[in-house]
């Protein structure tokens, strides 16, 4: 129905006063928004509390916003800060030991060459687990670049905007990142082709 | 293009970041660099497995709880949100008539006595006036002379 909107259209809108163009927004971008918290996060605890979190934020400042920067480069900025902020709180990098992605690792290994074909679901349940955890080793600002880049296929310039750095530093964190994604998902990687 | 050329480029190839001219050499290269083509196979897999992981989504009830919460945020700062910026420019404003007073209280007047048994003159000192003081105390020959006179 208003897939034709433009961003900039339902803005508008909304300072003029329609709250439905602000839903018609969350609409447009929750699913969006959902899933770099839980590629950030690695979990789904908490994730739609936070994802209020976010819009109730959007909700705040939409008021004032002005399209210098684009809406959705503005929405994630808002979302990775929430991420930020979360992580810390749950100082998930403490709870994620090299020895536990080490057994998750072994595990996954194991069932991907003894039960393949057997029950796939499950072990399509085992590898975005291993991924998600691989992502979680990851130093917060190379997380920030692959998901954008990987997830939202952002190119250099709106990963750029959105995180508030310059396209060199992009691609250099894109590199590490995967360089890092690929050591830690090795023995997954190899088996995939 | 060689191997080295080839590899500086590689990720902007792979994120689609070449112009097409760049884009297309740096493919004729991968065709034949066993290495290169191994490292754009494992960042597409890895993008991929990325992306499998991405299943979240939100309830289909998401908005609805989303717009009592916003109701509530308004209800609870709505107020705040509406004073702020007068509130902003209102202690702006403040600070300036405050300073504004105060450099004109501290500026007015060459003493400041206070009252009291120890009551004490403040004079204020200033290098540049002293000296004037000292050039005019400065006797001259004539004044000399006249004082000779006088006596």
């Amino acid at each position: 129905m208003q897939t034709n909107t433009t961003d900039v259209d339902l803005i508008r809108r909304f300072q003029q006063g329609d709250q439905a163009a602000f839903e018609s927004l969350v609409r447009r971008y929750q699913r969006q928004v959902a899933n770099i918290i839980f590629l950030t996060l690695g979990t789904r605890d908490g994730l739609e509390d936070l994802a209020q979190e976010v819009f109730i934020r959007v909700h705040r400042s939409l008021g004032r916003f002005k399209s210098e920067s684009t809406f959705f480069s503005w929405l994630y900025r808002i979302t990775v800060n929430i991420c930020i902020d979360e992580a810390r709180k749950r100082k998930l990098r403490r709870a994620l030991s090299l020895e536990f992605l080490a057994e998750s690792n072994s595990l996954m290994m194991r069932d991907f060459h003894t039960d393949r074909g057997t029950d796939d679901h499950v072990l399509r349940e085992e590898r975005r687990h291993l991924v998600l955890r691989a992502l979680q080793r990851l130093p917060a600002i190379q997380r920030e670049a692959i998901i954008l880049r990987e997830y939202e296929e952002l190119s250099y310039e709106e990963i750029a905007e959105t995180l508030g750095i310059t396209v060199q530093a992009v691609k250099s964190r894109l590199f590490r990142a995967r360089t890092e994604l690929e050591r830690l998902l090795k023995p997954y990687m190899g088996t995939e082709s | 293009m060689n191997h080295e050329e080839a590899t500086r480029l590689l990720q902007e190839y792979h994120d689609h970041e070449l112009d097409e001219a760049t884009a297309r050499a740096v493919e004729l290269h991968c065709r034949a660099c066993v290495p290169c083509s191994r490292v754009l196979e494992s960042w597409k897999r890895l993008q991929v497995v990325i992306q499998d992981a991405a299943v979240a989504d939100l309830g289909p009830a998401f908005v609805d709880e989303l717009r009592e919460s916003v109701l509530t945020d308004r209800d609870s700062s709505g107020v705040w949100l509406t004073v702020e910026p007068l509130a902003r420019r209102t202690v702006v404003a403040l600070a300036i008539v405050v300073t504004l007073l105060t450099s004109m209280f501290w500026s007015s007047g060459d003493e400041r006595t206070v009252s009291g048994p120890h009551a004490v003159v403040i004079v204020p000192t200033d290098s540049a006036a002293n000296m004037d003081l000292l050039q005019t105390n400065e006797l001259t020959k004539a004044d000399v002379l006249f004082a000779m006179l006088g006596e």
